[in-house]
């Protein structure tokens, strides 16, 4: 370089950070700064000081600390985008009246995040139309402008909807022409299969076969359709609560036998451990692929384990392409023969050599369930009888060995597949992890007292948070310690990054303690070590409010603080889990320490209190006071000049505390001549409410307010303030401009100039609704000119909200979306 | 987020129930990655170090109950950083080493107690670190890639400036003004949040 030809110009410098500089002269400057070594230096002193430049190397190198290295930002990113989908998913939905909600999407209200899996995210929802709660699965966001998916997603949606059958979960709706294509399924209550397994391990003979006949129903059922479920799983198995109802659930990846075009994608879809031989191999498979997998099901259901162990993914795959399980009746030997026998059958790796139908799995099933009650009567069928003599028999053949080298070519090729299928190596290592996220997370641990010595009997108990949403919470698990003070708690297996657990443990003679754990996928999950303390044996004596002894009232520990300061927590456990108190009204808890300040609940035919005590007095007291009849609240709804409103409607939505979950029961009100109105059945003193009152009434604005209520709050009357306004009328109309009769309108929220919000609960909508006429058109005074407003409609079913601002004219003509 | 009925009762209840949502959230980014560092320092395992965060973060969301607004008292995000610090020394303080692993090295390192000062030093030099970090973040984006790996390879990978400029194809010169440029903006950007501090 010729450095006569350039001189140092320090100005330049620092207008070259200032961005002053014109591009030929920054040229000129990186040209002189290559070899003057004074103004590389003046470069560096000008752009920061010294210890900045310092800082900044020691605060961006990557070390072994790092939870996400900046150096692979990127990858990282794809690593937590399943996260990542979940938040674009919860920031695409429209604000929710209701500030615990999470949004809403179209007419449904979102309660929170249930499981994500590769295709899709199942949400938690409010459907205020119906007032029930649904299940709603969402397409994967990173593929809502992937036309290819968005038609795979309609149609397998299409085709799980087709399915009727009491054994295979309905579907309410699909919605995949707007932005967000999703279906709406039941929200169930119960559990899924594998909870139960991993809650209560092998389950008993008959239990298999009442569940497995119901599941090959299922499957039969949509094998009839042309379908093959793909992902029979146990976490894809729903029990319901009491009656044993057996519903498979999540078509996601069931496709039409007929439509070959995606087979390849298909390929890397499912859940390993549960794939058939031919699924992993990329081969074109049928129904009797399912009948795989409900073979490594019925395995999992009398083994409480599953059939193939691999220390990968890839060495599990290679496992149920060439390994035999181990037999179940050397795992668990309660299991007759002929019901391993059946297992076994549905395990052969080819497809021929199972049975030919669910339909057929369904009669021997059948038969052996008739056999095992009544033995007498119904004698074991000779199928089975043949196939238990066969079963023995090729137990005693030697195991070839000479499939590996075979198999491990397939997975060469399941590789291959994947990606000549288009798929990009990040999605394909994404289903992976889905899948590892899908295996059911053992924890263990022990309970030890402040000597480390081992406390036997202690109940522990686990609650399961998604992380980081924190929204949902799955019922508490429970289990009890082993002499060795061990326990183990299996089946956390919802899918997403990282759980976080709260353990607590309750043991007599020691007080409560708690810890979080976050718990990682795909890493072995440490001992977790509960350490408990000796208590102080808690007397406490309840009594009415005339000093009585209460006998037989349920007593519950609920949390405590030390004298130190940390708190523990049992997370509000169910009260049928309390001690009730003796003839004298009182009950010794083994909860608490001295000195700790304790909430105990405390529950009196049904009523729950809550109340909190400092331990240390022999016997501590609790007054209950005599269960006050609910009492009413008292309002007055007056306008903006000071005159009572009279026949205004009022909505109030009541929510419950503690445990800060949501709980609504409107209640409705119309306001008396004077503008007053009552709102009743509030049990007082029992938890907080919250309301929120909302009024719309013709001729004035919806208004509303939020209010937080107490016991003492009863005396103080409530004033809503309303302002007049006008008629505003709407024209209705579809997408091709045709009125819209007979529809449903429900104002939903108002935004005044000054954008304040008021919103009406999207429930009680006939209170507040209007129908368009013949010609689409409807009148309705919620709103103001100027004003912003939703509202939500409901086409022949389907329900969605539509957002406006009221010109001068107040009159508004909306278009409504095409309907599915 | 949601624009809620702003009444007095409300607005109450909203600092109640979620204590200035964004305020948390700045708070969680900052420092979840700074006191998980400050775990693994003091010697805690990877998962030992996430519980610690857990615990923090954990005892933190619950004393926010017991924060109010008032001008003679703290900000909130100095009370957050000060109930932070004060939960981290008392479960270091607490921990006792798990049974199941941890060598000697460890348990020695454990039952050292953690002083008061050390502890805030500590986590504040882990946030600083944090600002950093969360301005590279941002800078980087505002930047072509060639610019950005002449700045990050010289000045965080401490490679040559000659070698970078032949594995991107610029002279020397070029790779001077690019990381220069670069650090002038990082410097600007972390003193951007730490003034929203």
């Amino acid at each position: 370089m010729n450095t006569a030809n350039s001189r140092c110009n320090p100005s330049s410098i620092h207008r070259f950070f200032s961005n002053d500089l014109a591009e030929d002269s920054c040229e000129r400057l990186e040209y002189h700064v290559t070899s003057c070594v004074t103004c590389q230096e003046r470069l560096q002193k000008e752009s920061a000081e010294k210890d900045l430049w310092v800082a900044t190397k020691e605060s961006l190198q990557d070390d072994a600390y790092d939870l996400e290295p900046l150096s692979d930002t990127y990858s990282k990113l794809e690593y937590f985008s399943g996260h990542l989908d979940i938040q674009t998913l919860l920031d695409s939905l429209a604000p929710s009246d209701d500030p615990r909600m999470l949004g809403r999407l179209d007419g449904f209200e979102i309660a929170g995040v249930v499981g994500s899996g590769g295709m899709g995210i199942v949400l938690k929802a409010f459907e205020p139309a119906l007032a029930r709660y649904v299940a709603v699965k969402v397409l994967n966001p990173e593929l809502w402008r992937n036309e290819m998916a968005r038609q795979r997603f309609s149609r397998e949606a299409r085709a799980a909807a087709s399915v009727i059958h009491e054994n295979v979960i309905e579907i309410y709706s699909v919605s995949t022409d707007s932005a967000i294509p999703y279906l709406t399924m039941p929200y169930l209550r119960g559990e899924t299969l594998a909870q139960r397994i991993a809650n209560r391990g092998p389950l008993g003979v008959e239990e298999v076969l009442r569940i497995s006949r119901q599941l090959a129903a299922g499957v039969g059922a949509a094998h009839r359709q042309g379908l093959v479920h793909r992902d029979i799983k146990p976490a894809n198995v729903f029990l319901s609560q009491g009656a044993e109802r057996v519903r498979i659930t999540d078509f996601g990846l069931a496709y039409a036998v007929s439509d070959d075009r995606l087979t390849q994608t298909g390929v890397v879809s499912g859940t390993p451990a549960f794939m058939s031989p031919e699924q992993i191999k990329g081969e074109s498979l049928d129904q009797r692929s399912d009948l795989f997998s409900l073979g490594s099901v019925m395995y999992m259901m009398c083994a409480s384990d599953q059939p193939f162990h691999g220390e990968t993914v890839m060495h599990k795959l290679r496992m149920i392409c060439d390994e035999t399980p181990t037999k179940l009746e050397r795992i668990n030997p309660s299991i007759p023969t002929w019901l391993a026998a059946i297992v076994d059958r549905l395990h052969q790796k080819s497809p021929d050599d199972r049975y030919a139908s669910a339909d057929e799995l369904v009669r021997d099933l059948d038969s052996c369930l008739a056999n095992l009650q009544n033995p007498l009567s119904f004698s074991q069928p000779k199928t089975i009888h043949r196939l238990q003599a066969r079963y023995v028999k090729s137990a005693r053949a030697p195991r070839s060995n000479f499939m590996a080298p075979i198999a491990y070519g397939c997975l060469l090729i399941l590789l291959a597949t994947g990606v000549t299928a288009g798929l990009s190596p990040q999605l394909f290592s994404g289903l992976l992890l889905a899948e590892k996220s899908d295996q059911p997370i053992a924890l263990s641990g022990r309970v030890v007292n402040h000597k480390g010595e081992p406390v036997a009997g202690a109940t522990v108990l686990a609650v399961q948070k998604t992380w980081p949403n924190d929204q949902y919470r799955q019922a508490a698990l429970k289990t009890t310690t082993n002499a060795d003070g061990t326990f183990t708690f299996k089946g956390f297996g919802i899918q997403g990054e990282k759980y976080a657990f709260l353990l607590t443990s309750l043991a007599d003679g020691y007080a409560m303690t708690s810890q979080y754990k976050v718990v990682s996928d795909g890493q072995p999950q440490p001992l977790i070590i509960l350490s408990v303390t000796p208590c102080d044996p808690t007397r406490i004596r309840v009594v009415d409010a005339d000093g009585n002894a209460l006998p037989d009232v349920k007593v519950l520990p609920d949390s405590r603080k030390t004298a130190a300061g940390e708190e523990h927590m049992t997370y509000s456990m169910q009260v049928s889990d309390g001690k009730a108190t003796d003839k004298e009204g009182q009950v010794t808890l083994y909860a608490f320490a001295a000195k700790d300040t304790a909430s105990i609940y405390v529950e009196q035919q049904g009523n729950v209190t809550s109340h909190s005590i400092q331990v240390g007095e022999p016997v501590n007291t609790i007054k209950l006071e005599a269960i006050k009849a609910p009492i009413s609240v008292q309002g007055r709804v007056v306008t903006t000049d000071g005159k009572p409103l009279a026949e205004a409607k009022v909505i109030v939505v009541k929510k419950t505390w503690p445990g800060g979950r949501f709980r609504m029961e409107p209640v409705l009100s119309k306001t008396s001549d004077s503008g007053e109105f009552i709102l009743k059945d509030f049990v007082p003193g029992q938890l907080k409410h919250e309301f929120m009152v909302t009024i719309i009434e013709p001729g004035f604005a919806m208004t509303s307010l939020y209010r937080g209520m107490d016991d003492a709050d009863q005396d103080a009357p409530m004033n809503l303030v309303v302002e007049p306004t006008e008629v505003i009328t709407f024209t209705l109309s579809d997408a091709d401009g045709k009125p819209l009769a007979e529809v449903l309108l429900s104002p939903t929220q108002r935004e005044t100039v000054d954008g304040v919000s008021h919103h009406n609960y999207s429930i009680n909508r006939e209170a507040v609704s209007v129908t368009t006429n013949a010609a689409g058109e409807a009148t309705m005074s919620a709103w103001n000119a100027g004003e912003k407003g939703t509202l939500l409609y409901n086409v022949d079913g389907k329900v969605g909200t539509i957002e406006f601002q009221v010109p001068e004219s107040r009159q508004i003509s909306l278009r409504i979306p095409k309907a599915n | 987020m949601i624009p809620y009925p702003t009444t007095r009762d409300h607005l109450l209840a909203r600092i109640r129930d979620f204590a200035d949502h964004e305020a948390w959230l700045e708070f969680e980014r900052l420092y979840r990655p700074a006191i998980y560092r400050l775990g693994r320092i003091r010697g805690l395992r990877e998962a030992d170090a996430q519980d610690l965060v857990q615990s923090v973060l954990v005892a933190v969301a619950n004393k926010i109950d017991s924060w109010h607004a008032d001008p003679a008292r703290a900000k909130f995000r100095t009370w957050l950083a000060r109930v932070a610090t004060n939960q981290a020394i008392t479960i270091l303080r607490q921990r006792r080493p798990d049974e199941a692993q941890g060598g000697t090295s460890v348990q020695i390192r454990l039952r050292e107690q953690p002083q008061q000062d050390e502890v805030t030093e500590e986590l504040r030099r882990q946030s600083q670190r944090e600002v950093f970090r969360m301005a590279a973040r941002r800078v980087r984006e505002e930047f072509e890639e060639p610019t950005w790996q002449a700045f990050w390879q010289t000045t965080i990978e401490s490679r040559s400036v000659a070698e970078v400029a032949e594995t991107l194809s610029r002279t020397a010169g070029a790779i001077y003004t690019a990381r220069s440029r670069v650090m002038h903006r990082l410097a600007e950007v972390v003193r951007e949040i730490q003034r929203d501090e």
